[in-house]
């Protein structure tokens, strides 16, 4: 109940200011207009969203940290963080009551694009198994990016740097798997590399997989940014 | 406020055994796992088929799969196929072994190749840039003195099927023959047939017959195509084949080209026609158009030079997935096909059953035929009269009656009223899917009908074509733009603006309610 009064109130904060309306209408125009425009979904005629849901790591690397940016560093900025702290919440009912929030606004973003698989389903016999699986994989990322996001915002001051941080931290590990590539790696070092690249993890669900050990990892991955992000939080109590 | 060393330790020390307990989780994950495959075909999933025939093999089978790692790194495809594999083993642990061998990194280069997983040149990124490097990816099945090869192994939507009809080939010593009798020499029938011919050489040992051979009754299946240069003597011989019970596919168009070119089409008089009408399939004379058809590729001139373009054209029929049978093994969960100047089909048998038909708007062209791409007004010629819907492939199955003797055999035959859909004409018309097409029909003419549930489950995902009217599916594809790139965001636009505006007014409001000189002011008034 605590925690839903929390989230309720972070939730107001988002849709009293531009930031969250301007995130999610560049999203679905973006991830859209990609599709029909320059992706050519119609002139390829193939009855598959796989190359839509594959584009959505991509722009969560822009989309969520836009999201995530203000949740401390708004705090810390304007010190109402103190006020946050006197509150009768612990650190970690707080921190996770804002990433649930920054959550909600980017699985409404996910909900606005509903329209997409509905009108082309009237086009071809699409399997709905991995259009369901691609949604979930793409929430479960989505909620390790926002951690991510959460945990940069929780390290600065100012939303510019934590937007910063948050887009490179999750390009970096889209990525990583290129990366080993590029930087030479190989044996086991490089396999464990690539083993958390964040676009491997999500490959499956694209293809209408879900596998325990995806699942397992991003959950993973949520919760320990959030630790994190509790941590950097309660140090910063000290500083 | 300043915290402790003590409680900054603490803080510290429970983050630090959360990450490792987060580690631990996700390690152990790695090791115990589930997978859930969603999609509707279970594609991803090994199937009954293939755990029966596990269950059913004697001795101990290893399965090998050389494996570049810098192929592993860039193509997260082949994950799959190592789970795949993986779930093979856990199958008949003890008696499968499934090693993952990077040919470079384990030394076993030679190996590798010595049992036909030959290098692939492909290109990769890496920190140059784009470069051309040397992988290998490829299967090695060995069981007791015995191996097969799957020497290029890329897709995990198709390696279930390769890999139990390798297993299924190697355990049981049955090794699966095709021949094809061609018209014309064998140079020119695999210089315009290369694709079907790469095609079914990775499931099956190929024998190009010539007219007149004898056909072994080791052949598992014939293919006849075309068929106008067979003389009776070759037909006996394929009768004989049938009534041994052998299986046929004949791929045999009613026109056929004549000496001025593709254009230049006459019915085809050959002998073959009454044989295959004697099994109860008659190819009619005419030849196809449908509204749902491919472009053609056509030299134009424009300006001073010529130029490749790509035209509309009605007699290179494309067949949609709703008008072929459902619950036939070979058009289960088909995605259609292309066929090129193709010949209905009469069924004269009751053991003959369509499989494949044109759409309700199509319609036949009597001879003589006068289909070259400038003639639109002739294509038209015998539309009023003929219109309507016509079978262009089926099947025969059940006791077949000899053409030429008083005999009659359990055996199985499949009728295509056209025989350049086998061509490489596929690949300039996006009709890929013949290839699916030949495979399934040599499937269940050889009777390995419960391998065919493996290969149709993973087909690829089918065209966009619910809607057959042009101009309603052009709308429809119109209205899915216009909403999801620009209706949904400026309606979720305007409702902040909205909502931004209201608030921002309200918040004006409460301060004018609150300002003390405000409140004077209105008393005065």
């Amino acid at each position: 109940m605590k925690l839903t009064s929390l989230v309720g109130k972070e939730l107001r904060q988002y849709f009293n200011t531009p930031t969250a309306y301007v995130a999610i209408v560049f999203f679905l125009a973006a991830t859209s207009g990609w599709l029909f425009y320059v992706d050519g979904f119609f002139a390829r005629g193939v009855a598959t969203l796989r190359p839509y849901f594959a584009l959505m790591p991509v722009m969560f690397v822009f989309f969520v940290p836009a999201v995530t940016m203000r949740t401390w560093a708004e705090e810390r900025r304007t010190r109402t963080d103190e006020f946050l702290m006197a509150l009768p919440y612990s650190t970690g009912e707080i921190v996770c009551a804002k990433a649930i929030a920054s959550f909600c606004v980017l699985a409404l973003a996910l909900l606005l694009t509903a329209p997409v698989p509905f009108f082309v389903t009237m086009l071809g016999r699409f399997d709905p198994g991995p259009i369901v699986t691609e949604y979930l994989g793409t929430m479960l990322f989505g909620a390790a990016a926002t951690a991510v996001g959460c945990l940069a915002s929780s390290i600065t001051r100012n939303q510019v740097t934590a937007f910063l941080v948050a887009a490179a931290a999750l390009g970096f590990l889209l990525v990583l798997d290129t990366i080993v590539v590029f930087v030479g790696l190989d044996g086991v070092f490089a396999r464990v590399v690539s083993y958390v690249s964040w676009s491997a993890r999500f490959e499956s669900f694209v293809k209408g997989i879900i596998d325990s050990r995806d699942v397992v990892f991003f959950v993973a991955v949520t919760a320990a940014m959030l630790r994190l992000t509790v941590h950097s939080v309660e140090a910063g109590k000290s500083r | 406020m300043r915290l402790g060393d003590g409680t900054r330790r603490a803080i510290v020390v429970r983050t630090a055994a959360f990450l490792v307990v987060t580690v631990l989780v996700v390690l152990n994950s790695t090791v115990f796992f589930v997978r859930v495959d969603a999609t509707r075909d279970r594609v991803y999933t090994i199937s009954d088929v293939s755990r029966e025939t596990i269950e059913t093999i004697a001795g101990e089978l290893t399965i090998t799969y050389y494996l570049s790692d810098s192929l592993r790194m860039q193509l997260p495809e082949t994950e799959h196929i190592v789970d795949l594999l993986g779930e093979y083993a856990a199958l008949a642990p003890g008696q499968i072994t499934v090693r993952i061998l990077d040919p470079v990194a384990a030394d076993v280069v030679e190996t590798a190749e010595r049992y036909g997983v030959a290098p692939q040149q492909i290109e990769l990124v890496d920190r140059t840039g784009l470069t051309r490097t040397v992988v290998y990816t490829g299967i090695v099945i060995t069981h007791l003195d015995d191996f097969r090869t799957l020497p290029l192994v890329m897709l995990p939507e198709t390696i279930e099927y390769e890999l139990t009809a390798a297993i299924r080939e190697i355990t049981t010593g049955r090794e699966r023959v095709i021949g094809i009798i061609a018209e014309g020499g064998r140079e020119q029938f695999e210089a315009e047939h290369s694709l079907l011919l790469r095609h079914l050489s990775r499931s099956s040992r190929l024998e190009l017959l010539a007219p007149g051979e004898t056909i072994s009754p080791d052949i598992s299946g014939v293919v006849v195509v075309g068929g106008s240069t067979l003389e009776i003597e070759d037909l006996y011989r394929i009768d004989a084949y049938i009534t041994g019970g052998g299986r046929v596919l004949f791929a045999v168009g009613g026109a056929v080209a004549g000496p001025d070119g593709p254009f230049d089409l006459r019915p085809n008089e050959s002998l073959v026609r009454e044989l295959i009408e004697a099994y109860g399939v008659r190819i009619g004379d005419e030849i196809l158009l449908d509204v749902h058809h491919g472009d053609i590729p056509l030299r134009r001139q424009v300006g001073d030079g010529f130029t490749q373009v790509y035209e509309p054209y009605p007699p290179w029929i494309v067949v949609r997935e709703r008008y072929t049978d459902p619950e036939n093994p070979i058009t289960a969960r088909f995605a259609g096909m292309s066929l090129y100047w193709a010949s209905p089909l009469d069924l004269l048998s009751s053991d003959a059953t369509p499989i494949v038909y044109t759409s309700p708007d199509s319609w036949a062209a009597e001879p003589p035929y006068v289909l070259g791409p400038d003639a639109r007004a002739e294509w038209l010629r015998d539309r009023e009269a003929t219109a309507g819907q016509y079978p262009v492939v089926a099947v025969v199955s059940g006791r077949i009656a000899s053409a030429f003797r008083e005999v009659e055999a359990e055996s199985r035959l499949v009728v295509v009223g056209n025989s350049l859909f086998l061509t490489d004409l596929m690949q300039l018309s996006d009709g890929l899917s013949n290839l699916v097409f030949v495979q399934n029909a040599l499937e269940w003419l050889t009777h390995d009908e419960d391998l065919l549930t493996i290969r149709t489950r993973a087909r690829a995902a089918g065209p966009l074509d619910l809607i057959e009217d042009s101009a309603r599916r052009a709308a429809l594809m119109t209205v899915t733009r216009v909403v999801n790139v620009f209706l949904v965001p400026l309606l979720v636009g305007l409702f902040g603006l909205v909502r931004l505006i209201r608030r921002r007014r309200r918040s004006a409001d409460r301060r004018v309610d609150r300002d003390p000189r405000s409140t004077l002011s209105g008393r005065a008034r």
